[in-house]
Formats: C-alpha cells, structure tokens, sequence
C-alpha cells in the first residue's frame, strides 16, 4: 500500500483477488485464534466487575480498579511474585547452562562413540513426556524420609548423621523444583542446540585444530559462538515466560504449610484466588491480567535489549 | 487512516460477537431455573402404580466428597435401574474441592444432581440448584421424610427456600424402648487409636492428654516396626480442607462439639475463635513435645491425602485425630485383611482426664444443608425426585443396604433380618461392596436411618443381633473387656445443644457477609503456620509469632457475626 491513489478501495479488491488462496488458507487459522485467543479476552471484564456468576453481563456491579488496588496492596501478592521469580531465575539459569552443556558434550561424542551418544540422547530426554504428577510421584518417593534412595544415599556414604526431610525445608524447595526441571528437560532442550551445532561449518574445526585449539579451546572459540544467536533467541523467547516459574510440581509438592510461603506461584495465587474463595474470580481475573500484561512488556523489553546489542531479534 | 477504521470495524464486530456469545448460556440457564413447576404435570404421576416401565434416563452426579463409582454390573444399581430407569453416572471429587467447584460455578456446566458436601455455600452462592419448595408435597416418601424440617432445609439458603436435601440425620424410630441398640457406629472426631495399643497396656481407656500420648511412647518403644516398617505413633494430617484433622482437636479437649473454627458457650451462646486460645496452645504444646520425641513424623505434615491413607492401610500409625469417614478408606483395606487388631477406636480425651463426648450427641433431625440438590440445568427434576422418592421405599431401601434376600442376608423365623458370616464378610470387603452392594449409590441420597417399620434395622451395619453374633472373635473380646458394646461406647453422650453445628452456618454464608474474608484469612494462617509451630525448636517463640499474626486479623468481627447467625438460627430449631 505505498501508492496513496484516489482508488484505493479497488486497489485493496485488486491486492485480494490476487492473494485470494493465500486469505482462504489464513481463514481457518483466523478463526482459531479468533474463537480461542481473542473471545475470551472478553472475560477481562470480570477484572472491572463485583462479578457474580450467576448475573448475567448487565446486571454485574462495576467497580473499576478496585481489585487491582486489593491485589497491589496484598501482601501475598508479592510473596508469590518473589516466589515465582525467584524459581524462575533458578529455572531459566540451571536449565540454560545444563542444556547447553550437555548439547557441547554430547556434541563430542564422535566416531566409534556415535551409538553411545544415540542411546544417551534418547533417554536423555524420555523424562521430558512424563506428566508432572509422576515426576513429582517419583520427586517425593526419591527424597522421601521412608525408604528414599537419596536419604539412604547420604547416609551410606555418612555424608549427613540423620535423614533430611527435604520436602518440609522452604529453603530447600526452590532448589527442588529447579533440579526437578533439569531433570525432565534437559535431553529435551539440547535437541535444539544440537542442531545448532551440525550447521556449524566443519572447516573451521580442521582450522581450529590446526592453529593448535584442543578440545575445550575449539568448543569456547568455536562451538559456542557459532550457536550464539540460537541461544540469544531462545533467552529472550524464555524471558518472557518469566513469569510462568511452572504450576504443576509446586501445586502437588508445596501444598502444605510447612513450604507455601515459598511454594505458591503467581498461577497458584491466580487459581486459588480466583476459584478457591467463593466471589473470587474478580480477584483472580485480575490478578491474572496483571500477570499477562507484566509478561508481555517483558518481552518487548527483552527484544529491546536484544536490538540494542545489535543481536538476533523476534518482532 | 483507513486501515485503522478497518481495524475499529472488525473490533466492533468482534465486540458484538463476544457479547452475544457469552449471554446465551447465561440466558438459556435463567430460564431452565426460573421454570415453575406445575405439579399434576409430571409424566409420572406419584403416589400411583406404574403401570409401564419407565423410560429409561441417566442422571449425571457431582460429589464434593471421596468415593469412588460403583461399576455398571452392580447387582444391586442394576436391579434398582429395572425399577426406576434411572442410572446414575457418578463423578467423585478428585483434588482440591474449592477449584473443582469454583471451575464448575464459573463454567455454569452443572450436572443433573451435585452432592454438595462442604461445597454446599458455594453452590447455594451461586444459585447452582433448583428450588424444591413446590416440588416436595407431591413426593410422598420425600414430603414423610423432610415435613417436619422444612424450615432448616431453608434456613440454609439466602433467599429461604429449599435447594438441598439433607441425606443424612433423618432417623426413624420405633420408641419401643430397644432403639439405642440400632444406633450406628461413630463415625466423627476424636483421637483414634488401634486397638492393639489398649490391649497391650492392659485394655486402658487413656482419656488423659498427657496418659494417651504417654501410651503411644510406650508402645512406641516396645513396636519401633509394625510388620516390618517404621512404627507412626501419631498421624497430623493437614492437606488442604483436610486439616481439620490438625486444628480441631482443642474445641473437643474441653468438652465442645464440633463447630469447626470457633467454640460456643452453651449457656450464653457466645462464639470464641480458639486456635490462640490457651487450650488450643496446650495442646499444640503437647504436639511439640511428641514431635521432638519422634512420636510425629516430620514427614506427616508433607503427605499428601493418599499417602496418608497408604500409612494407615499398612497398620502402622498407632493414633491420630481425624474424623472416622476421613480414614475409613485406609483402615477398611486393614478390616480386609483381617487385621482387626489394627484398627481404631475413638479416645475422649481431655486435658483432666474426663471423658469428653467429643462430637457424639443425640441429634435431634437433620441439620439443614447437609445433603445433595438438584442443579438447576437438571434434564428431568421430576424425575430426579421421583427417583430419590423411590430410594425411601422400605423395600428399594432394603435392597441398597441389606441386598437380595437369599443371595446377601437371609430372613429368620421370628421375621429378623439376618447374616451368614460369609455374607457379612463380604460386605466388609470394600471391593465386594462397590461392586455388589447399593451401599455406594444410596450413601448420596436422602436415605432411612434407624429402624423399619417392622423393627429391623434400615442399613445392616446396625443390625443388634449381628453385631453382637458375627462381631469378630478381636471385637469382641476386645469390647467385652471393656464391657462395652461397639467402639461409641467410649465416648460419653452428650445432649444436642439446640442449634446447627456452627460449620453449617459458615460453609452457607453469602459471599459478601464480612465473615468470610476473615475466616478465609484465619483459615489460610493457621494451615499456614501450626505445622512450623509443632515442629519449632522453641515452641514458646513460635507461638507468639503465631498468635501476634492472629492478632492482626479483626477476629473478633468474625465471633460477633457468627453469633448473631447461631441466635437466628435458635429460633428454627
């Protein structure tokens, strides 16, 4: 649409006709996202509302921001915002490092060892289709005071005098969840960044080797700077899920008193909130609004950051 | 530009679309709720004989409680289905019960009858159920069974009318001077402990604080592993809504009934929140001490609901508070595998060693709200109620909770119900009974407690004669020490006090009486903080960090409005 002419009504006719396919492929998709993404949006409108559902629309009590005032004086509400930023760091550092790791070492894995790398991929990443209610099943049973294997573990090895109870430790949950996350993504995460790698030109490892780089040298002069923008991509992608620390392994492993204070994610506020208190789903909506909002200005903050380091952007 | 008034046009659209959209289910709800009934009209006239066989239907349930669905081949279900057509497709909570219910209420996807069990404000809030006002005179069995409480059924409700049906509290009795035979088991709080315990110190009855904690150390000590595992001498399960099981223990230490978070001064009605009160510290206190004894296991504050059950299946939690239905499932596992010895009898203990009733009185009817409704997009309420109707018919009745003459209990000469021991250990078998006893279907609806109007007893449990005769040898000689008759027995009886147990009156408050974010605040605090404090290093310290936080809670807004709701409620009792 550069030419201002007089017509341009035809003109846009004229541009439709001619891409009539490619509007016909999009519509389906149009609708999907219509139906699923923008209709209900209109729920936000609870956020606004003394809303009770068994009102219809124009019946509810409008309230303006008063829930939003609720929740930003709530002092729970910045305990969870600590807690899910808190497991999202730990989260996004352990699960970036490890996966990156793994994919360098994996990487070296050459000649005769081909096979062997196949098989550790594989089951590196089997945990990643297991549910989370398993994952925590098997969390809880490996960390269990009973019979689990890490507390026998430390005591064979008389590294501790009596058995830890590490599910009952908030100081310990944090890290739980973090560890638990490597676990059943790691194998996962590498795939991308292994084939990252294979679209590294094979030249400069024989130039690399040449000039006298062993092993780590042609990994950290090489490797790493050739998946570089692959890594920037996926942090700014991640960094705007910042907010989502997970919902799953906190809601089944620290919903007791002894780890709430450190267990409860935004998304548990949100749910417990919203459904758990009877007249809550205006709060909850809210709070839920807040999280959307704050987690897109994020990102367009992190893609800011990333054009500014004149690296690899998204929008 | 034009392209934005584009964008504004398809935004509008959009708008209209959306607004359309999300009125017409509320719409179609409104009017399925407003539909008055017209009595007379109903397909199937009640009262009268069926001449034909009614149409089939299928009903779907909610149940805001545990349980698990009976198996469509179930003789009895497939029996009662032939008589009525109705089948009912059960769906049991899974989870936490305020999200699931909040989910429901939010979605309007109600099924055809919902058990509202602890949801039953939620559901009354939202206007999730039918009214049953008019409906109810032309169901003779149902109008029998609630005429004479039609004002607490409606006490419950914001707008007084009936939505739920109370299925539990309704006794029929024959005041022929045998009644208190028929009685049932109790079923309520108090501290449970197996019966192994007593009979190893002797066939005691520690109603002492300090005595019964004294006897799990004891025995403890003497049992460091029940068959093979580590000993649990005491259980505090705080899961979610279940943590009653931590906190409700005090009121009952000195004598109160189960009101829930507050305690009632029988005299002059006033209500105190008790969890900062002294008994409520002397007693976590004392949870303290057995924590750092290792009578508590750090990791029952982690279990979830399953694994609890799992422990006490495995027979090796020596006691613990709860409420006998909470635990069932796990000590019927142990009833199953005849470890008799292992299973649990309720203690009343005080802090003086006076025997406390605990929550075991005479109730005088049902309570009001505590039972099942029909939803208000129910497919067929006539037919529903038609149904429930049937369910009160002595012979249906008996067939739900005794089973098939011939196949699962016999007839005596003297016109007594009666069981072989086969046939009662049949039905002790949890398995057996989901898939061969009515047991699970009537549990949901109204039901006949007491006795039949030929003498016998409306379910077999309580049947006299059997539960002295097929009693197993363990019961029996383990009461007989005591003299006792049942596991009631070692709580005293108390007289109901008059009004409805006060969690009642929170669990229907409206969502925006000034109660509720106060308890909702007391709730959050105490399954918050009472597990650290059991476990603190320096009890002392802790409680006043516990109590200076419930002093910041405007607590005592909360006792007034509680009052002011138990001296209304006086005037209906």
């Amino acid at each position: 649409m550069v030419t201002k002419s007089l017509n341009r009504r035809s003109e846009f006719f004229k541009q439709a006709r001619k891409q009539k396919s490619l509007i016909l492929i999009s519509i389906p998709y149009f609708i999907y996202f219509f139906i699923f993404s923008y209709l209900p949006l209109w729920g936000l409108t609870m956020a606004f509302q003394n809303y009770k559902p068994q009102l219809s629309f124009f019946e509810q009590e409008w309230v303006g921001f008063k829930h939003f005032q609720n929740l930003f004086t709530d002092p729970d509400f910045y305990r969870v915002m600590r807690n899910t930023l808190g497991m999202s760091l730990i989260n996004l550092t352990l699960s970036f490092v490890t996966a990156i790791g793994f994919a360098l070492l994996l990487n070296e894995l050459t000649g005769e060892f081909y096979h062997f790398k196949r098989v550790v991929q594989t089951i590196s990443y089997m945990p990643h289709f297991l549910s989370w209610i398993i994952v925590c099943g098997l969390v809880s049973g490996v960390l269990s005071m009973d019979d689990g294997i890490i507390n026998e573990l430390l005591l064979k090895l008389g590294l501790i005098k009596e058995k830890i109870h590490f599910m009952g430790k908030p100081e310990l949950f944090w890290w739980i969840v973090g560890f638990t996350n490597v676990w059943k993504s790691m194998g996962w995460n590498s795939i991308i960044y292994l084939a990252a790698i294979t679209s590294i030109d094979p030249c400069l490892y024989e130039a690399a080797a040449i000039d006298g780089y062993g092993r780590f040298g042609r990994m950290w002069h090489i490797t790493l700077p050739g998946i570089k923008s692959t890594i920037i991509v996926l942090l700014i992608l991640n960094a705007g899920w910042i907010l989502n620390a997970g919902f799953e392994i906190q809601y089944i492993l620290g919903s007791n008193g002894l780890v709430l204070d450190v267990s409860e994610t935004i998304d548990i506020f949100v749910l417990k909130r919203g459904f758990g208190r009877s007249g809550g789903f205006a709060f909850g909506t809210a709070a839920g609004m807040f999280k959307t909002v704050a987690s897109t200005v994020i990102l367009l903050l992190c893609n800011k950051i990333a054009a500014w380091l004149d690296e690899e952007r998204l929008v | 530009m034009k392209k934005a008034k584009f964008l504004s046009l398809l935004m509008t659209v959009a708008l209209i679309v959306a607004v359309l959209s999300a009125c017409a289910p509320l719409g179609t709800g409104g009017s399925t709720g407003t539909q008055t009934p017209t009595p007379g009209q109903s397909t199937q006239q009640p009262g009268t004989p069926d001449d034909k066989k009614p149409e089939p239907i299928t009903f779907t349930m909610f149940v805001a409680g545990p349980g698990e669905a009976p198996p469509a081949n179930n003789k009895i279900i497939k029996k009662i289905q032939e008589i009525t057509g109705v089948t009912i497709e059960f769906e049991f909570l899974v989870g936490d019960m305020e999200q699931k219910v909040g989910i429901m209420i939010a979605s309007g996807d109600y099924p055809d009858l919902i058990g509202a069990g602890q949801a039953r404000g939620r559901f009354l809030n939202a206007g999730s159920f039918a009214a049953l006002d008019d409906y109810l005179p032309n169901y003779p069995n149902l109008w029998k069974h609630y005429e004479p409480y039609l004002d607490r059924l409606r006490s419950i409700s914001p707008d007084k009318k009936i939505y739920i049906l109370d299925i539990w509290g309704r006794e029929y009795w024959l005041n022929d001077g045998e009644d208190q035979y028929y009685e049932g088991d109790y079923n309520g709080p108090a501290f449970w402990i197996q019966k192994d315990v007593l009979a190893w110190d002797g066939y005691s009855n520690p109603t002492k604080l300090d005595d019964f904690f004294d006897l799990l150390e004891r025995y403890y000590k003497a049992h460091p592993t029940i068959d093979g595992q580590p000993t649990l001498p005491f259980e505090v399960h705080s899961q979610d809504w279940r943590s009653f099981c931590l906190k409700n223990a005090p009121q009952h230490l000195i004598g109160g009934r189960n009101e829930g978070d507050v305690v009632v001064k029988p005299d002059t009605l006033e209500v105190e929140i008790y969890q900062n009160k002294w008994y409520a510290k002397d007693y976590y206190k004392k949870l303290n001490e057995a924590y750092k004894k290792g009578l508590i296991h750090p990791e029952t504050f982690t279990r979830n609901y399953d694994e609890y059950l799992k422990v006490i299946s495995q027979g090796r939690v020596l006691a613990m508070f709860d409420q006998h239905w909470n635990f069932q499932d796990g000590e019927s596992v142990l009833v199953g595998e005849g470890k008799y010895e292992r299973t649990y009898v309720p203690i009343g203990v005080s802090f003086d060693g006076t025997p406390m009733p605990y929550n075991r009185y005479k109730s005088e009817g049902i309570i009001g709200g505590n039972g099942m409704g029909i939803s208000k997009t129910c497919k067929d309420i006539e037919r529903a109620l038609q149904f429930m109707d049937t369910l009160l018919e002595e012979d249906v009745h008996r067939l739900m909770y005794w089973g098939i003459e011939g196949e699962d209990y016999y007839v005596d000469a003297n016109g007594r119900l009666r069981r072989t021991p086969e046939q009662k250990a049949n039905f002790d078998n949890p398995d057996w009974r989901l898939a061969n006893s009515g047991i699970v279907l009537g549990d949901q609806f109204p039901k006949l407690e007491g006795r039949y109007s030929d003498g016998n007893s409306c379910s077999a449990g309580t049947q006299p004669e059997e539960r002295l005769e097929n009693q197993n040898e363990y019961d029996k000689k383990f009461y007989q020490q005591y003299g006792f008759y049942g596991r009631s027995d070692f709580l005293p009886i108390m007289k109901d006090p008059g009004y409805p147990e006060v969690w009642s009156i929170f669990s229907t408050m409206e969502d925006d009486n000034i109660a509720k974010p106060i308890f909702d605040q007391i709730t959050d605090l105490q399954n918050r903080y009472l597990p650290g404090v059991i476990m603190s290093d320096d009890f002392e310290a802790a409680w006043a960090e516990y109590v200076a936080r419930y002093e910041n809670i405007d607590y005592r807004a909360l006792e007034e409005e509680v009052e002011r709701q138990i001296r209304e409620r006086m005037t209906i009792y």
